[in-house]
């Protein structure tokens, strides 16, 4: 199982007017799962995005099970088994739950949609009392289920997971990281980037630091926390807390 | 060139920006929750936070572009709460903003004058013997070129925005604002997208302005190293709430501080 | 009652089916369709042709029109323009529709022939009585418009509700990213709603063709109607657009009973209702954000890199001042032409071009507006009108000095542009665009046809303004004297420019958030420059009245404004010598195609104009600044060379940055 499925070479981002990523590189072996960390700003939304083919890269390539995806549309990579969770809500807010589904499952094969849709309220029961409402009248954790829910159940072979937790109670996210580590255990290969470094380390088999669009450190996620900590708050920090 | 303040520690110095248990409210969400700061003349005031927490909140009511539901807003005593911006620019207060909103059609020099000139006051007598006058007065160019000059902008000053690099458009930003001849400056993440040099050299020069000019400057940045570095005090925003606020060695012990960004207090351990 | 009613449902049937395309196509694609009138106008002629023409079955030609040609027109343009547009700025997006607008209605009139056919006859050849509700006989025509709206909106709830591509529609109209992350390309979502709005917007012109005529300015004022339904809703909600357009055409046929017999709410109240409506659903919602900011922005990500750099490379030459004397060169040739003009051509001509610094200087107005402060204004025209017959009324009715009712006609349009300027200036771009436009199609309907000015649709004479002494009697006279308004005008808005006040306007058209912290004030600031542009519409206004020595109301329509800013904005709106270039076309044009030429081909230089406006997507400086700059880089290469510049630096403004900057990020060629 240590094939490798996600491979990025020498990414560089250019977005808008900002070098959002310059020359990060990293591989991901099948069932794993990288976490990205790093400062607000330091680029990691911008690889999520690219990774999903959102956002174009400015030179550099990435490899999605052997497959070059460097230039591949969003739509074409959905259907392709990349699934991407946008960060604030990935659902489209004015539709009924049950539509946001039917909509979701439609990078599914015809006849798999039906039984991918049953699933997404197996994962969260909640979901299935609320199947007329309207997404953006859910309550955040719910919103945030729906979008893990229907992301899940097409069974993508890359879920990128881009700031899961933001503004979520710690309940709320316990209920939805035992969900991804379902996908995990399934095979799912996954990217995850977080702000709660303790809770991304926890779930990821490697991480990785970003700052100001390079790789500040990667390494295990197992003992990380310190050199997250440096990144986050720069030496004198560690020291200090060290120290007190 | 003098009045060097070294560390905070003496606070006998006249508050510059003072904002008091200002409460911001966007729909059922409170962004802000009674937070209170202030900010001292010729030293560099951080504020830090999450996403999310409130930062560029409080600069649009420190700036007059976001009225509070509660609290109050002073610049050196002067009540601003609930003006227009406008108001508090003519109060002297500046701020500059993520993307640097600059002038496409004018070039960095005319930035500059502009600012000299609401700085003076306009009239609609001064706008129209100024229609009739030089583009600009040999006083105003000399005095652009100064102040270009000491951020190592000269050699740009006949640009336009839209030939100069970002790090390069946020020092016209941040010059126009100096150019107000500000008693408070505002920096909305001004590091953003710029790589490790730029950034230093930034908050060198940023360092140097406020020391020189007397300006409270107020630092917001989501690169804390750098807050940490060149503030004199920081405050500390989370889900809107002021948790700490300090010297830079008390941010730095804060388990507070620490669990908001880690999501954790082992840091270390 | 019954009978007002239900011609009431006939006609606000249509205007629901027409703003049902309307909301269709903006909410897929964000882009307000202003072409609408100009497709409607385009299949209904190709129905008539089919039926009249080919000789086909009227039922057979309506399908092949609305189901055929419809969609692949919708296709096509979507392809070649509208699929662009997303990325284009709300300006430039404008521009486009506006100029695909001309260029549609005039297109039309080039293929299909130049007159006006006053009754054609509609889907229903021979039209009579169908049935009789409570004693009203309802006609066949009606019948069929109604049970056809009725069924285009159950078919649309249906397909939109209830199939999947109706809820892929739905979702593409609630996220665009959302729609990507589901496997379906957005691009494809976009082109069916273009194919199937311009469709139903086809089948609406087909309806109403039978009593508006096949007139493009019927069409306009069809669809300007519907107009009032879509701001109901906002531009977005279906079924507000849909009910509140049908409540609209109800409304303007049930008041007739109530009715005086003469005086203005006579005759100005029916047709200006639209407007009325319009006006005060957004005088009720001007406190919501998606009015007063730009809705049309939501999605507006990254703006075509392309365009930005093409008008950023224009400023940047324009800025260098090597090789600035060419603007001598400039002003010589000015002088010459003034020179030579009177004595190379014969007078017919001299009064086109003198006709056409006229217009020039009413497009100038377009300057301190759409150039100055960033407001698509399309009721400059309207200003241009009320300045004509303000002059007129002063001088001729009241027996004032020529010259001083000439100036206070000016005064009058800028109290009028006051009046606009305070209600369309807190609109975003698109709304303030929708509002004038209602104000022209107002004005047309209420103050055109006052008796007074109308004067049985000959006009009020005007006379010719003594300057100096000197009676302009001669065209050549004219032309000094429209050309010297025309400078000193421009030089006002060049002095303007280049005062503390230009600096700050130019400030709040960047960024009002910076100007507002600056301390600059916005809304006051604006509203003056709006009234300035529309003084200069109204002085100019003035004047080409009194050359052609009547003030013709007829001839200022809300169409032919669309037409004049679109050639404005094409050759540049903050140019002045494309906004004379733009004058001068707008009066040569037509008298040379008029002159050399068959009739048939008399539209083909508003097909041109409309081109032209379209190109400002990937030019949005304007044809005439690409030139000038184009010049000053071939003066530059004739100038010795400074020793700060390296040598041979054509366009490498960028390379002056290079030491203590680092390399600029998105500039990489």
């Amino acid at each position: 199982m240590s094939d490798v499925l996600l491979s990025v070479k020498d990414l560089r981002i250019v977005y808008g007017e900002a070098q959002a990523v310059d020359g990060v590189s990293f591989d991901v072996p099948q069932g794993q799962c990288l976490a990205i960390l790093g400062a607000n700003g330091a680029g990691k939304s911008s690889i999520a995005q690219c990774l999903a083919g959102l956002v174009p890269a400015a030179s550099g390539s990435i490899t999605i099970d052997g497959e070059d995806t460097t230039k591949a549309h969003g739509h074409v990579l959905a259907k392709q088994g990349v699934a991407y969770l946008p960060e604030g809500r990935g659902i489209f807010p004015t539709l009924s739950v049950a539509d946001n589904i039917s909509l979701g499952v439609r990078v599914c094969a015809k006849d798999k949609r039906a039984a991918a849709e049953e699933r997404v309220y197996e994962y969260f029961p909640i979901l299935g009392k609320r199947r007329k409402q309207q997404a953006a009248t859910l309550s955040g954790g719910e919103q945030q289920m729906l979008a893990v829910g229907r992301a899940l159940v097409t069974d993508p072979k890359l879920m990128v997971v881009d700031e899961l937790s933001l503004g979520l109670a710690p309940l709320i996210i316990d209920d939805i990281y035992a969900a991804l580590r379902i996908a995990k255990d399934g095979g799912t290969t996954m990217v995850l980037i977080e702000q709660y470094v303790e809770r991304a380390l926890a779930f990821a088999d490697n991480a990785m630091v970003l700052r100001r669009g390079v790789v500040a450190w990667e390494g295990p996620a197992n003992g990380a926390a310190e050199a997250v900590a440096h990144s986050y708050m720069g030496d004198t920090a560690i020291d200090t807390a060290l120290a007190s | 060139m003098t009045a060097v303040q070294e560390r905070p520690e003496i606070v006998t110095q006249e508050v510059a920006l003072k904002l008091e248990g200002v409460t911001v409210q966007f729909g059922g969400v409170r962004a802000l929750d009674d937070v209170s700061m202030q900010a001292y003349p010729g030293e560099v005031t951080g504020l830090i936070g999450p996403n999310g927490a409130g930062k560029s909140t409080l600069l649009a009511v420190a700036s007059g572009l976001q009225p509070p539901v509660k609290g109050e807003v002073f610049l050196e005593g002067a009540r601003l709460t609930g003006r227009a911006p406008q108001a508090f620019a003519k109060a002297r207060m500046a701020r500059t903003f993520q993307s640097p909103q600059l002038v496409k059609d004018l070039d960095v020099r005319q930035h500059l004058v502009l600012a000299f000139r609401v700085r003076t006051g306009r009239s609609l007598l001064s706008d129209i013997k100024s229609a009739f006058g030089p583009k600009m007065t040999k006083d105003e160019r000399e005095r652009a070129d100064l102040l270009l000059g000491s951020l190592g902008l000269s050699d740009v000053a006949h640009l336009g925005p839209a030939e100069l690099p970002l790090g390069t458009r946020r020092l016209v930003g941040v010059a126009q604002c100096v150019g107000m001849d500000p008693k408070v400056l505002l920096l909305d993440e001004p590091t953003a997208g710029l790589n490790q040099r730029e950034t230093d050299r930034f908050a060198e020069l940023v360092t140097t302005l406020s020391r020189e000019r007397g300006i409270a400057t107020v630092l917001v940045e989501h690169d804390i190293d750098l807050v940490l570095s060149i503030s004199a005090r920081i405050f500390v925003l989370d889900f809107g709430k002021l948790i700490a606020s300090g010297t830079p060695s008390e941010i730095r012990k804060n388990k507070a501080v620490q669990a908001a960004y880690i999501g954790s207090t082992e840091v270390g351990a | 009652m019954l009978s007002y009613l239900i011609a009431g449902l006939a006609v606000g049937a249509v205007y629901a089916i027409s703003a049902m395309a309307l909301v269709i196509t903006y909410n897929a694609s964000r882009v307000f369709n202003f072409a609408q009138g100009g497709m409607a106008f385009f299949i209904a002629y190709c129905f008539y042709w089919l039926v009249n023409d080919v000789g086909l079955n009227s039922y057979l030609a309506a399908a092949i029109a609305v189901l055929v040609i419809a969609p692949v027109l919708g296709l096509f343009l979507w392809a070649v323009l509208l699929g662009r547009l997303s990325s284009a700025t709300p300006l430039a997006r404008l521009a486009a529709m506006i100029g695909l607008s001309v260029a549609l209605t005039a297109g039309t009139s080039v293929i299909f022939g130049h007159e006006t056919i006053v009754q054609p006859k509609g889907i229903i050849q021979n039209s009579g009585q169908a049935l009789k509700l409570g004693g009203v006989s309802v006609s066949d025509e009606q019948l069929l418009i109604l049970v056809v709206a009725a069924l285009i909106a159950g078919v649309g709830y249906l397909v939109l509700n209830k199939t999947s591509a109706g809820l892929i529609t739905r979702g593409a109209v609630d996220s665009q990213m959302m729609t990507v992350l589901t496997g379906t390309n957005p691009g494809k979502v976009v082109a069916g709603t273009w194919m199937v709005g311009t469709a139903i917007a086809g089948l609406a012109g087909i309806l109403i063709m039978p009593s508006v005529g096949l007139s493009a300015i019927g069409f306009a004022n069809v669809v300007a109607a519907s107009f009032a339904g879509v701001v109901i809703g906002r531009l977005t909600n279906l079924w507000w657009g849909f009910f509140g357009a049908l409540a609209v055409g109800v409304a303007q046929s049930v008041v007739i009973p109530y009715l005086p017999d003469e005086g203005l709410l006579a005759t100005a109240l029916r047709p200006s209702m639209p407007f009325l409506f319009m006006l005060i659903a957004i005088l009720v919602q001007i406190r919501s954000a998606g009015v007063r900011d730009d809705t049309q922005s939501r999605e507006v990500a990254r703006l075509s890199t392309k365009a930005e750099s093409n008008e950023a490379h224009v400023h940047a030459v324009m800025r260098d001042q090597r090789g600035a004397w060419d603007r001598w060169v400039g002003w010589a040739v000015l002088a010459v032409v003034v020179f030579l003009v009177p004595i190379v051509f014969e007078q017919f001509w001299v009064g086109v071009i003198a006709l056409g610094m006229a217009y020039g200087i009413a497009l100038l107005s377009i300057r301190p507006v759409t150039g100055e402060t960033n407001v698509v204004s399309l009721c400059q025209i309207s200003f241009v009108g009320i300045g004509a017959i303000a002059a007129a009324q002063l001088s001729t009715t009241y027996g004032w000095d020529v010259t001083t009712s000439l100036i206070i006609g000016a005064v009058v349009a800028a109290l009028c542009g006051l009046v606009v300027g305070v209600v369309c200036l807190p609109l975003g771009q698109l709304y303030a665009a929708i509002t004038t436009f209602a104000f022209a199609l107002l004005a047309e309907q209420v103050i055109y046809t006052r008796p007074t000015f109308s004067n049985n649709d000959s006009g009020v004479f005007l006379d010719r303004p003594t300057i100096a002494g000197v009676y302009l009697l001669d065209n050549t006279q004219f032309f000094y004297f429209a050309t010297a308004v025309f400078l000193v005008v421009a030089g006002v808005l060049a002095l303007l420019r280049r005062s503390t006040a230009g600096l700050a306007l130019a400030t709040i058209r960047s960024s009002r958030v910076r100007a507002s912290t600056l301390g600059i004030p916005i809304y006051r600031s604006r509203l003056a420059l709006f009234a300035l542009g529309a003084a200069i519409a109204g002085l100019a206004g003035g004047i080409i009245a009194s050359y052609q020595y009547v003030a013709f109301p007829a001839g200022y329509s809300a169409a032919l404004g669309l037409t004049w800013f679109a050639i404005a904005v094409a050759q540049g709106p903050s140019s002045i010598g494309g906004l004379a270039a733009a004058g001068l076309s707008l009066s040569v044009a037509p008298a040379l195609f008029g002159t050399f030429l068959p009739t048939r081909l008399a539209d083909v230089p508003a097909v041109l104009f409309g081109l032209m406006a379209i190109q400002i997507v990937a030019n949005p400086a304007g044809i005439n600044p690409q030139l000038r700059s184009a010049f000053r880089l071939l003066a530059r290469k004739l100038t010795p060379q400074h020793p700060p510049n390296p040598p041979g630096d054509d366009e490498g403004v960028r390379a002056d940055v290079s030491t203590n900057a680092p390399v600029p990020v998105g500039s990489s060629r």
